[in-house]
């Protein structure tokens, strides 16, 4: 069974879990309410014979052939089922519940969860910035600041208000694995898997200011909406596929 | 240029704080009390540079050398409940936060403890799978939303805990009669429960390469809470095997932690169980009780570096006992209380 692991809201989710099901995968969608009915039993160290819920069906650890990752965590406002008080102690647990069990899963994931967030790494912008930079990609520096409250300052506007999200560039390019989806130049594609690798997220898509050799990044995005790009959703299929296979050959 | 983050009235930070200024390092404190008076300028490209100003002081982030972080939620303090999204004031200390975060990411200073490094404590049984490769044995654990399987691990197992899962404190507790009908509830969400491991607790601190072991005896499932649970605990410094110490040591630098404080349990057959690795320890409690140099220790840190070998482990042993634990039965009279 492939998963998708997301929020209940994800639309997005829910229509790409639809679409693997209608093309003959057996596919599911996992968000919170799965984790509100009485079926799980996961013994640390042993997910492979692990009982879950998928979409209202059970599910074992060994049947689950492929995880795509849609949420960093399980939020309180998603268990509207629960007491109002119990709801964020309950959304911490289930968020520290899957990271266990995932990590211990055999299948492939994008992306693996770490501690940080169920979703990879999850970098900062900034983080992301630095890490080009080291590698080599052209970065335009970001400036930001937050003044003392009261103080009047000459210093020039900050580039990008914290927690809002970096413009996009212009070219794309998207990162499964070893694989490339993009027009870009060359050069630039072994930089966007070199940066992946350093990060150490097996999907993401790149922004860069141009699709010619020399382009600045500009962000990074370890979510990329596989709806709108028609080549990302079969070359996910398709790494799962590569990857299982890779794996029971190991097995 | 030292920098603490967190608060003037946290233990820790205050004693580590304390033996600087002792030092006459002049760290520099920023606390969250006084956000509103902070000021962050950052720059990144390769490297993060930029100026913290404290109160009118300007620090560059490049002289910063070292940083020793214990902040607390910054929605949680005091000066923040109450106010509207759109306050200038909670706006303003979260921008601190986070510009402060993404520096502490990107510099090359000395960090205790690096953010990734602490996360893996909000997740205790993906922890346990990590402590497990350093060659400490782990207890039998179910994570489960089934009253069934929760009630046949019980009978397997006959004397089982419940604690949280994630990184929110809970009271372990043993599960008794009592709480076999509301063994129902888990069905609302996963519940963990372990074996329970009969035996005595250690607390190990690693600052470094220096370990401060101290042996702790309470007849309490969590010796944290023995007397809500109508126990005592006594607390001990005390010397371990050096195999434990080496696992201590390995354990804290393979999760990235240059101070830690680890939860050890040894049974009567001299199995040593891992429960748990804290990544910002309360040290002060047992600082106290023992006379460990531990805040000294961090001090020490983070003024001359990692390796710092000032103050060998040893030199904790003439405040405790000295007693090897290479077999608890040969303990003698610092022996292990008897437990339920």
């Amino acid at each position: 069974m492939l998963l998708i692991v997301a929020h209940r809201w994800d639309t997005s989710a829910r229509r790409l879990a639809q679409r693997w099901t209608d093309a003959g995968h057996r596919a599911g969608l996992l968000t919170s309410a799965d984790l509100l009915t009485p079926h799980w039993q996961f013994v640390t160290g042993q997910a492979l014979t692990s009982t879950a819920c998928i979409a209202g069906e059970r599910v074992a650890g060994e049947e689950i052939s492929g995880v795509l990752m849609r949420l960093a965590s399980i939020s309180a406002r998603e268990l509207p089922e629960l007491a109002e008080q119990d709801r964020a102690y309950a959304a911490d647990e289930m968020t520290a519940f899957l990271r266990s069990w995932l990590t211990e899963l055999s299948c492939p994931l994008l992306n693996r969860p770490t501690a940080v967030s169920l979703a990879g790494p999850a970098w900062r912008h900034e983080r992301w910035l630095a890490a080009a930079a080291r590698i080599g990609i052209p970065v335009v520096p970001l400036y930001k600041q937050a003044v003392a409250l009261g103080t009047r300052t000459s210093e020039p506007a900050t580039d990008l208000e914290p927690g809002a999200q970096p413009a996009e560039g212009t070219a794309q390019i998207t990162v499964i694995g070893e694989q490339c989806l993009s027009d870009g130049d060359p050069s630039l594609q072994s930089q966007a898997r070199l940066l992946a690798r350093v990060a150490g997220v097996e999907l993401v898509t790149l922004h860069f200011s141009g699709a010619e050799r020399g382009a600045a990044f500009v962000a990074a995005d370890t979510w990329p909406d596989i709806s709108a790009n028609p080549r990302l959703e079969p070359a996910v299929l398709a790494y799962f596929r590569r990857l299982g296979r890779q794996r029971g050959e190991q097995a | 240029m030292i920098l603490l983050w967190g608060l003037p009235g946290d233990g820790p930070l205050r004693a580590v704080y304390e033996v600087l200024r002792r030092r006459n390092c002049r760290p520099a404190f920023l606390n969250q009390h006084d956000l509103r008076h902070t000021s962050i300028k950052l720059t990144v490209a390769d490297q993060a540079s930029g100026v913290l100003s404290l109160k009118g002081e300007n620090i560059r982030l490049e002289d910063i050398q070292a940083v020793y972080l214990r902040p607390y939620e910054t929605l949680s303090l005091p000066c923040m409940r109450d106010l509207d999204k759109s306050h200038a004031l909670r706006q303003h200390a979260l921008n601190v936060e986070d510009l402060l975060l993404s520096w502490i990411e990107l510099t090359p200073a000395l960090v205790i403890n690096p953010l990734e490094a602490m996360a893996s404590n909000n997740s205790k049984p993906y922890q346990a799978s990590l402590i497990q490769q350093f060659g400490f044995a782990v207890p039998d654990t179910l994570i489960t939303t089934n009253p069934q399987a929760a009630l046949a691990f019980w009978q397997r197992h006959e004397k089982v805990i419940y604690k949280s899962i994630s990184g929110t404190r809970s009271i372990v507790s043993c599960l008794t009669e009592k709480q076999r009908a509301r063994l129902e509830l888990v069905r609302w969400c996963p519940t963990q429960f372990q074996q329970y491991i009969p035996g005595d607790d250690y607390r190990v601190h690693v600052v470094d390469q220096q370990l401060f072991a101290c042996h702790i005896y309470s007849p309490a499932a969590d010796y944290r809470y023995a007397s809500q649970q109508g126990a005592s605990a006594t607390i001990k410094a005390c010397l371990l095997p050096e195999l434990i110490q080496e696992r201590c040591r390995l354990l804290a630098r393979g999760l990235g932690l240059l101070v830690a404080g680890i939860d050890l349990r040894c049974t009567p057959e001299g199995e040593w169980y891992c429960f748990e690795v804290n990544p910002s320890p309360a040290f002060t409690y047992f600082e106290q009780e023992t006379k460990q140099p531990i805040s000294q220790a961090i001090s020490s840190l983070l003024v001359e570096g990692r390796e710092s070998e000032i103050y060998p482990f040893f030199s904790s042993l003439s405040y405790g006992e000295t007693c090897s634990h290479e077999n608890l039965s040969t303990c003698g009279d610092e022996g292990p209380r008897s437990r339920e």
